[in-house]
């Protein structure tokens, strides 16, 4: 219990008035000569358990009465811990709002969501205890937003959610950052969530940087923690898995995959999902639709495959066949998770330029980026030295293979835009390096590392043994990541006889046994815009060696050197190609607010684009924007993954229904009904004992057979 | 007439109770001739019985008319008439000294039944004596008739002050002896003493055939024991004090008294006492007025 007009209890003391008084009316006794003590001993003689108790009950129902008296003017609040933790009226509240897809659940019997249901509580409370310094951390903007009184706070914050995934440790590490520079004595942090993990991230390393960081601040900080995860309903979730333009055919075809998550109610203990229901699906591209009733049970249901003709679209036309579209289910509890967006394109080229001195020597790239790994793909190579460089036209080039000496110059400039611009550059040691210094790395010179004795290049098991190898890589890279299936790339098993070291600026990727890196990956450069410094889109990798028998079996074991360039040719296609695929908050750059909404949220602020789901046309490229991924999981993080994040520091967790209306409330109305009761107590307690008439006890026995 | 002068006397109380006779409830024994029923024969007008003649009796008292009917001697008896001796037995212990705010005290409304009464009984005839009791038998005066006997006795009254313990039993007891059987035996007091031990000596004043009665004196406030505020009560017969709450003892206090009542009521039935609970709010006169009242229906058992 806490008060809005704490000064008040300074005068708790009052209630001591009582036993005050007592104390000093034994003092002012009076002396009386008595002649029938007798009576008195023998009174004092008897029992006086009943009389001591009531006196002391009417002793204690007035100190009750004053006190009650007191802590009605002081204005007591509920909500026991919370209260406790809301502070007053000065007390700063930074508000955290968790506005994932998940917060846009309709609870049975509301009309409230989870995330109005929040900020109702917060209004309320707020308003409650006078709390009129208020600072809003949001995840569009980027930066604490702060509000001069409660109202305009009420009027300005947000109801609705979006479809992204909320990053908690990153608002926390804004907030962390404004208190640093806007120190208040008392602030609270409120969070509303409903405790995702997926939004909460518990196992995150920035918690233990946040709780260093908030410990380290002087002001008295506290963090009440609004969670919402009571009284999940059920929940039915559609999510496009692939959407892929067939053209091998004569009619171009869209192939579709989607499924349908189920969400059981979290109270629910029946298992009526078991049996397969149906539910009906609607599919929708540009203007038109078409419609399926899909069966489910609890598992969910997945579609793949699912084939529609683009009769619409003429492929002869120069930009080729290109769309939108989106699946939808009947709208149920959580609205959010009903649609899911896709865009599709005929599959632009792939197309390798590859800058080489001497092109035999890397003649095993060339083969590798000439292949397609699927038939719907076309891929294509162009060889050129670095002088013809600055006629070639890069818009349409996924990958540059540079074997030459290092770029400088104008050579230089153009493979920047290029890495700006998204597209991927892959540095292989010409033969005869310099000191030229490009994207933070130079060439150093060629080194063995195989055995002298088998430089010849025997086919035996001696010779084999005579390679150096990589003895470590990072499989959770995207270069060298395990395939699919989750086997590991075979990275051991190719022999390096012969490389060319570097220095500089690089994260090493594959290294061989002494740490030298035969594979790194250049750190992304700013990029200056007009909007600020951004990171390059592209990738610079670098390999310390050439797939020429004399250097390596990277040809020979071409496993790895095809998995690798045909991943750097998928990224590199990402920029010529038409449409994106992003996820919502993640690739919030995808879309600005010059961007064309071309279905979606209408009332969405086109300065949020990236937060909400949708199709954009975003220059001259469609975008579907989806909900993020982890929405997926609906884990929540209990109270001891709570306690292990927030560690040392204050914080509360709040239970609050959705049916709640207020978090702390007034409840000076008990203290007056406990004052009316204790004195009414009193008064009764008070009441003198009915006696016998006075007369009756020494009428004579003679008055009263006259009376009689 | 008698002079009364004294301020525990009021002549118009006095006239009013003279028009109504001191009678006993028993045959007294008086020493000489009076207007009470005397257990003995005597020679009054009131014809008692024949007695066969014995030799030495008078042979005046012969009734010759008996003996010309039956041929025998007979002797006439008569009644007898004595006087009354009344021992007035006044506590003068401390107790008697309470009186609550504008009130007299316990010993002047007894010091008044006292006078009145050993007034009304010189004026008939009767002889009055005085005991003062405390610890002790204060003053001791022996019943007589005379009127100077009656200033000695109003004297004694006046410099009766209330003092010391109550031993009433004790002295009693000692009344029980030393009087002569067959007196009026009139115990002003407030009787706070053991009931048990006063029932005893009452029960020895019965055997000696004395009529015993008891004015019960008490206060207003020792009925009510009203008190506002915290009282520090100090014992009038010793230094016993007791710090109480009246609120908190009030109850336990009336309990303690009305048994105790409740025991007296008993014993003075018991015992056959002419008892009188007396407060000393009222008037004197009516206690007075309903114990002569009350004696008038009985002539005297001989």
């Amino acid at each position: 219990m806490s008060f809005l007009q704490p000064w008040m209890l300074v005068a708790i003391p009052l209630a001591a008035i009582p036993i005050i008084i007592h104390l000093v009316n034994q003092r002012r006794f009076q002396t009386v000569p008595w002649a029938a003590m007798r009576f008195l001993l023998e009174a004092n003689r008897m029992s006086s358990g009943y009389t001591r108790l009531r006196q002391w009950l009417i002793l204690a129902m007035r100190t009750l009465a004053i006190l009650a008296l007191i802590l009605f003017t002081a204005r007591p609040l509920t909500s026991g811990l919370l209260a406790l933790l809301s502070g007053d009226s000065n007390t700063r509240a930074i508000v955290i709002l968790d506005r994932s897809p998940s917060m846009a659940d309709t609870l049975p019997g509301t009309i409230r969501t989870r995330l109005e249901s929040t900020i109702d509580q917060l209004s309320s409370t707020f308003e409650t205890l006078g709390i009129q310094r208020i600072v809003q951390i949001d995840e569009a903007s980027g930066k604490p937003e702060e509000f001069a009184s409660f109202n305009q706070w009420r009027r300005s914050v947000p109801r609705t959610t979006w479809s992204a995934t909320s990053d908690i440790p990153g608002l926390l590490e804004q907030a962390l950052v404004y208190e640093k520079n806007n120190p208040s004595g008392n602030s609270v942090i409120w969070i509303g969530s409903d405790l995702r993990e997926s939004d909460w991230r518990s196992r995150d390393g920035r918690w233990a940087a946040l709780r260093d960081g908030f410990q380290a601040l002087p002001q008295n900080l506290r963090f009440s923690i609004l969670d919402l995860s009571g009284n999940r309903p059920e929940d039915l979730a559609i999510r496009v898995t692939n959407s892929q333009c067939l053209d091998n055919t004569d009619t171009p075809t869209l192939s579709l995959s989607f499924r349908v998550d189920h969400t059981p109610a979290k109270d629910s203990s029946s298992n009526a999902s078991d049996t397969p229901q149906s539910i009906p699906v609607e599919i929708a591209m540009g203007s038109s639709r078409t419609s399926l009733d899909l069966t489910w049970n609890s598992g969910g249901a997945q579609v793949n495959d699912y084939r529609i003709p683009l009769t619409a679209f003429d492929n002869s036309k120069a930009e080729g066949i290109r769309g939108w579209g989106w699946v939808r289910i009947p709208s149920d509890s959580n609205p959010g998770n009903d649609i899911s967006y896709f865009v599709f394109e005929q599959p632009p080229l792939r197309r390798t330029l590859i800058v080489s001195d001497n092109p035999d020597l890397i003649s095993a790239i060339e083969l590798c980026a000439s292949i397609a790994p699927q038939q719907t793909l076309k891929c294509e190579t162009e060889l050129v030295t670095q002088a013809q460089l600055g006629s070639v036209a890069m818009e349409n080039v996924a990958l540059l293979v540079w074997h030459d000496r290092l770029p400088s110059g104008k050579s230089l400039e153009v493979v920047q835009r290029f890495v700006d611009s998204g597209g991927q550059v892959l540095f292989v040691p010409p033969e005869a390096p310099d000191d030229t210094l490009a994207f933070g790395f130079r060439w150093l010179e060629w080194r063995n590392v195989g055995s002298p004795s088998n430089e010849a290049g025997a086919n035996t098991d001696a010779a084999s043994a005579s390679f150096a190898r990589i003895s470590q890589w990072q499989n959770d890279s995207e270069l060298l990541a395990n395939t699919l299936n989750g086997a590991p790339l075979p990275l051991g098993q190719l022999g390096l006889r012969r490389i060319c070291s570097f220095s500089g600026s690089s994260s090493p990727l594959a290294s061989l046994s002494d740490g030298q890196p035969i594979l790194a990956v250049v750190e992304n450069q700013a990029v200056p815009t007009p909007e600020g410094s951004v990171l390059s889109a592209g990738s610079v990798v670098i390999c310390g060696t050439t797939p020429s028998d004399r250097d390596s079996t990277l040809a020979g074991d071409g496993v790895v050197l095809y998995v690798a360039i045909q991943r750097m040719l998928a990224n590199g296609a990402k920029r010529v190609s038409a449409v994106r695929q992003g996820s919502a908050g993640v690739d919030r750059n995808l879309v600005d607010a010059t961007s064309q909404l071309k279905a979606g949220d209408e009332n969405a602020p086109s300065t949020q684009y990236g937060m909400y789901a949708g199709i954009y046309d975003s220059n001259n490229a469609l975008v579907a924007m989806e909900r993020g991924v982890a929405e997926e999981d609906v884990s929540i993080v209990d109270e001891p993954g709570l306690a292990e994040a927030f560690g040392e520091l204050k914080w509360a967790r709040i239970g609050v229904g959705v049916r709640t209306t207020s978090l702390v409330q007034e409840i000076w109305r008990w203290f007056v009904l406990v004052m009316i009761a204790a004195l009414l107590l009193e008064a009764v307690l008070c009441l003198p004992r009915l006696r016998r008439p006075a007369g009756g006890a020494i009428r004579t026995p003679q008055l009263a057979k006259q009376r009689s | 007439m008698l002079s009364i002068t004294r301020s525990f006397l009021d002549p118009q109380i006095l006239s009013r109770l003279a028009a109504v006779p001191l009678r006993p409830r028993h045959a007294m024994q008086g020493n000489v001739s009076g207007r009470h029923p005397s257990p003995h024969r005597g020679s009054s007008v009131e014809f008692a019985e024949y007695r066969k003649y014995v030799p030495g009796d008078d042979l005046r008292r012969l009734d010759w008319r008996a003996y010309g009917r039956t041929d025998r001697y007979y002797v006439k008896e008569f009644e007898a008439d004595t006087n009354l001796r009344c021992c007035v037995v006044l506590d003068t212990s401390g107790s008697m000294g309470f009186a609550s705010k504008g009130m007299m005290t316990k010993l002047d409304y007894g010091r008044r039944i006292a006078a009145t009464l050993g007034y009304l009984a010189v004026q008939q005839g009767d002889a009055v004596g005085l005991s003062l009791a405390a610890d002790q038998i204060v003053q001791n005066i022996p019943p007589r008739r005379s009127a100077p006997h009656l200033r000695v006795i109003f004297d004694t009254l006046e410099r009766a002050v209330a003092k010391g313990d109550t031993q009433l039993p004790s002295i009693l007891d000692e009344i029980a002896e030393t009087v002569r059987q067959r007196a009026l035996v009139v115990i002003i007091s407030d009787f706070f003493v053991d009931p048990s031990l006063l029932k005893r000596s009452l029960e020895h004043l019965r055997f000696r055939k004395h009529d015993i009665a008891a004015f019960h004196l008490l206060d207003q406030q020792e009925i009510d024991f009203a008190f506002g505020r915290p009282v520090r009560f100090v014992d009038m017969e010793g230094n016993t004090a007791l710090f109480v709450e009246p609120n908190e003892i009030a109850d336990r206090y009336q309990r303690a008294l009305q048994n105790y009542l409740n025991q007296m009521q008993k014993i003075v039935l018991e015992t056959s006492v002419d008892y009188h609970r007396v407060l000393t709010s009222e008037s004197y006169e009516h206690p007075l007025m309903r114990f002569l009242v009350g004696r008038t229906g009985s002539r005297g058992v001989r």
